[in-house]
């Protein structure tokens, strides 16, 4: 948690250095340059989060894109998932479906997803339930017949069975039934003497 | 057991510190590939977790088993993987069958929190074949032995470009239906891993990979170092004889929050290691992208897709380029 | 081995046997067939047995460096994964159903003229299962995991199918071998005795099962026959189309042919019929068995042969032209044709299939001679045909163009030839305790139904049983095949040569 507050400090130091400069850009309102992103979730009976970042009157109309902050594969970077348009207010919305639980950091930032890769505001946030499964592809993959399977499996076993009890079969009742069959055999001809 | 998670957590903790003091990420990857080496060994000696894995693992196996196309027999063949490599998800259930990612789910309390992916974008790739030569370095592979090759293909205009092909970890693989003995399993995180301790070198798999991404160990000639943890599907080091081997899709790498080592090798950035479940992908220049966007956006294709072999690799094709072609995969 | 005397009051069946069976030429029967087993062997046949096992231990030597240095000492590499040791699976367990086919075939539609040949195929088929199976070993690259196949199923593989269909196959062929034994061992107890062979007597008693030939025992025998006759057919056909599927269940161009079943089927008819010719051939002459296998049983072989070799041609006609009209997946079939491996593909068309029919059409060279080349032409090109449907898929490229190669070595060559070699090593020693002619079957057909030459015979057998076994000299009359009858040394000498 400490590590994560240093990054998020950084984070905000970097975004106020920004949010001055684009105020130099529009001389505009200089009062408003407390940028906020906020989480919650959609609603009661919805995991799906909605993220909203105001930028002030400055950023209205103008994109704004959304990020979070991967965990995976070293770079830790930041993933836009994301944009919407800025409200009038200059506060945009964005819903997005979590696909990872634990506390994550979300950002925001002015522009198109080609045009920015990091966000100017963050905020953290504890996500609970990840509503994804897991992707279509990985749950389907069909091949004929392959319903099959089993069945099939179980009645060439059954084949291969009835063979070997024919087979087999067959070789026992020579050997109980020859041996007998001589007997008998040799019985009729003492009779006959 | 509790010794066991404390150091792990210990270790991400150092790699996340690291990282940040570091500021850079190629000098964060190196710091915390030793954090990694460090937290393998604990997870080697501990047979308790070993066994009640396993037998979590049959659980669920035996839940997913029936939906599996020509089950048979095949919870007997279940044997766990990463036996002496560090597992930084708590769940392990329901490895080494073949089946869905649908019985996973439906068989498990905790699903996978990753599904292993990997995108290549053909119009970054030069062909410099960095990521064979990474790979092999890591591995301890012969020249021959390539997890992953480039090939050289044809795109429309007649010009060649190069095409490297890892194990593409199908999601439907063909070599794990027709092994005898389940030496080829796939663990719940999609990748596909070979036992070599089980394998019975009948190469079966090979005929049946669509992909020639399987080689065999041929030759006794082969020097292998020795490493602190015994070989396993996830490392097979040293290789065993008479067996079959391939990518591994640095599975153990991707575990720890690394990138594998063909992708953190690749200069261009070519290489993409991605989750399909929390759908993250990231190269070795630091970019990091939504993978379903990403794929979307970029047209990405599979791999002879005519195969039904659903792979976890995609590709991003140039312009011209054209995977699937089959004057370039075929000629006379 | 200790010499051997006949027990002379055993030459003439007990009873049961068919009417023939108890003049003179049932004598000849069991003379001819016991004599291999008795007294002295020749020369020529210890110098054969000596360079067989010479072969055969030097495969297995061969074999054991294998293990140690790996598959790859046998040219075997990631473009080659499948050569020179699954066609040697192939071909040998394809030649074995030839013989059992063949043998199950002529004994369910009551040819009897097969009598003759019958313990022939039926061993001929036992030895080369027995061989095609062991070479599964070499296969593989782990062979002491082998007993894994049977603890870890993997029902969806298709080598678990072929390990239950050969397994299968080799119970029949052991059962089919052993059933038409019964009378035979009780024959050859009461031919040679107890005296110089106490063990294999007890063996042979116990194995005989007290058969007497009565008419309730061979009702039960013939029965038991014709059930295990009737399996064995659909079984060879099955077992040989589950091997082709080890092939066919993959994706590979130029594997995953709907033809490859029947392909892989008639294969093996075509070159076991041929392996039956060359035996036969072989075993007439070096045991003396003129007398009971003549031209017309070559012929007639050699007919099942030619036909089986025009289906085996027109389904090669059909693998290849499919695929090669449309060319999506050709590749492979220009390499096979005009390419890399064009040599052994057309080396198959004139030595398998134009020679061999051409061989049987022709009435002057429809002989025995004749015959026997053109098996042989067609055993060994089946051979060569099967490296020609493995190593072009195998070896062609799946992504790029980069072909594989495959280089025969000297270990390859080694084992392989070792196979070669047990065929006639594992016959010879076979037929050194078992007789090689089916006495009481060929005593139940009669000299009728068994022979060509009956005049001939009949008359030659009669005047034999009347000059006397013990006269070895004096007549050379009536033999077509140019083979004195006066050459039979008695046999109380009896040399196999």
């Amino acid at each position: 948690m400490k590590s994560l507050l240093k990054v998020l400090v950084a984070a905000t130091a970097s975004a106020a250095s920004v949010l001055v400069i684009s105020a130099v850009a529009f001389a505009a309102t200089p009062a408003q340059n407390a940028a906020t992103i906020s989480v919650s979730q959609v609603s009661q009976s919805s995991d799906n989060l909605t993220l909203s970042a105001r930028f002030g009157a400055s950023a209205a109309g103008s994109k704004v894109t959304f990020f979070v902050q991967t965990q995976e594969f070293a770079g830790h970077g930041w993933m836009a998932v994301g944009s919407a348009s800025a409200s009038s207010s200059g506060e945009a919305t964005y819903t997005y479906t979590p696909t990872w639980t634990g506390s994550t950091v979300f950002g925001a930032a002015v522009g198109s997803e080609t045009s920015v890769t990091s966000p100017s505001v963050t905020g953290s946030f504890n996500v609970l339930k990840d509503p994804t499964g897991l992707p279509q592809s990985v749950i389907e993959y069909a091949r004929p017949l392959g319903g099959a399977g089993g069945v099939l499996v179980k009645s060439l076993l059954a084949t291969v069975a009835i063979i070997w009890v024919l087979l087999l079969g067959a070789l026992l009742l020579v050997i109980v039934r020859m041996p007998r069959l001589a007997g008998e055999a040799v019985i009729d001809e003492s009779r006959r003497d | 057991m509790r010794k066991v998670s404390q150091k792990k957590s210990s270790s991400d903790e150092l790699s996340v510190i690291s990282e940040e003091s570091c500021g850079c990420s190629v000098d964060g990857q190196s710091c915390t590939i030793t954090s990694m080496v460090e937290a393998g060994e604990p997870a080697a000696s501990d047979d308790k977790e070993f066994s009640r894995r396993r037998f979590l693992s049959l659980l669920g196996a035996a839940a997913g088993a029936a939906a599996v196309i020509g089950s048979g027999i095949e919870l007997l063949s279940y044997r766990a993987y990463a036996q002496g490599l560090p597992q930084t998800n708590g769940w392990t259930g329901n490895s080494g069958v073949t089946g869905s990612g649908a019985a996973t789910m439906a068989s498990s309390e905790a699903p996978p929190t990753h599904q292993w992916a990997m995108v290549i974008d053909l119009s970054m790739c030069n062909g410099c074949k960095s990521c064979t030569a990474a790979c092999q370095k890591a591995h301890y592979l012969t020249p021959d032995q390539t997890w992953i090759d480039v090939f050289t293909l044809t795109d429309a205009e007649g010009k060649t470009y190069p095409m490297p092909r890892p194990c593409m970890q199908c999601e439907n693989p063909p070599c794990l239906h027709v092994c005898p003995v389940h030496a080829t399993f796939r663990q719940d995180q999609g990748v596909v891993l070979v036992d070599q301790e089980r394998c019975i070198g009948c190469r079966m798999c090979m005929a049946a990979c669509p992909y020639q991404a399987r080689y065999f160990n041929w030759n006794s000639n082969v020097q292998y170092p020795k490493l602190s943890v015994p070989p396993s599907p996830e490392m097979p080091v040293p290789q065993r004889l008479g067996t079959v081997g391939k990518c591994t899709f640095c599975v153990g790498n991707l575990n720890n929050g690394l990138l594998s080592e063909c992708a953190a090798g690749c200069p261009m950035g070519a290489i993409y290691n991605g989750d399909l479940k929390t759908d993250v992908a990231v190269n070795s220049l630091g970019s990091t992208v939504k993978l379903s966007s990403f794929l979307y956006d970029n047209n990405a294709v599979t791999f002879k897709p005519e195969q039904n072999t659903h792979p976890r690799v995609w590709y991003i094709q140039g312009d011209g380029q054209d995977l699937n072609d089959n004057k370039a995969s075929q000629s006379s | 081995m200790k010499e051997m005397e006949i027990n002379e009051k055993a030459l003439l069946a007990e009873d049961g046997g068919g009417k023939a069976a108890q003049t003179g030429w049932s004598a000849e029967v069991r003379r001819a067939a016991v004599a291999p087993m008795t007294g002295k062997t020749s020369t020529t046949w210890k110098l054969i047995v000596a360079v067989c096992s010479l072969f055969v231990l030097a495969g297995i030597g061969t074999w054991l460096y294998q293990l140690k240095h790996g598959l790859g000492a046998a040219g075997y590499n990631d473009q080659a994964f499948w050569a020179v040791y699954i066609v040697d699976v192939i071909a040998f367990i394809g030649v074995s159903y030839g013989g059992a086919v063949i043998s199950a075939i002529l004994r369910l539609t009551g040819q009897s003229w097969r009598a003759p040949l019958t313990r022939l195929a039926e061993g001929t088929a036992l030895v080369t299962v027995a061989i095609g199976a062991l070479y599964i070993f070499p296969h593989l690259g782990r062979p002491e995991r082998f007993w894994e196949i049977v603890v870890f199923v993997n029902t969806s593989s298709p080598l678990f199918w072929d390990f239950i269909a050969i397994g299968t196959y080799v119970l029949a062929t052991v059962i089919f071998f052993y059933l038409p034994l019964v009378p035979d061992m009780a024959i050859v107890n009461r031919m040679l005795g107890k005296k110089n062979r106490p063990i294999q007597y007890k063996v042979y008693n116990l194995l005989s099962l007290k058969w007497l030939g009565t008419e309730k025992q061979r009702r039960l025998l013939h029965g038991a026959m014709s059930l295990v006759a009737l399996i064995i057919v659909p079984l060879a056909v099955s077992v040989h189309s589950v091997l082709s599927w080890a092939f066919a269940t993959t994706s590979r161009p130029g594997w995953m042919e709907t033809v490859f079943p029947p392909y892989f089927v008639v294969a093996a008819l075509y070159s076991g019929t041929a392996l039956v010719i060359v035996v036969a051939s072989a075993f007439r002459k070096g045991y003396h068995l003129e007398k009971y296998i003549h031209t017309r049983h070559f012929v007639r072989l050699g007919y099942v042969m030619a036909a089986m070799g025009l289906v085996y041609a027109y389904l090669t006609l059909a693998d290849l032209l499919s695929e090669g009209y449309t060319g999506i997946t050709s590749g492979w079939i220009y390499q096979t044709v005009l390419g890399r491996w064009a040599i052994p593909f057309w080396f198959y068309v004139v030595v398998g299939e134009v020679m061999p029919i051409a061989l049987v059409a022709v009435k002057r060279t429809r002989n025995i001679k004749g015959m026997t080349i053109a098996s042989l032409g067609v055993v060994i090109s089946l051979w060569i045909k099967r490296i020609v449907i493995v190593l072009p898929p195998v070896t062609q490229p799946l992504i790029g163009n980069q072909w594989g190669t495959y280089h025969f070595t000297w270990v390859s060559v080694t084992i392989t030839l070792a196979g070669v070699a047990a065929i006639p090593l594992g016959l010879m020693l076979l037929f050194r305790v078992l007789p090689v002619l089916s006495i009481d079957e060929m005593e139940e057909m009669g000299e009728i139904g068994s022979t060509e030459q009956i005049s001939e015979f009949t008359a030659a057998a009669e005047k034999r049983l009347a000059v006397g076994a013990t006269n070895g000299n004096g007549h050379a009359n009536g033999n077509v095949n140019g083979h004195s009858n006066g050459d039979a040394v008695p046999v109380t000498q009896g040399e196999v040569q």
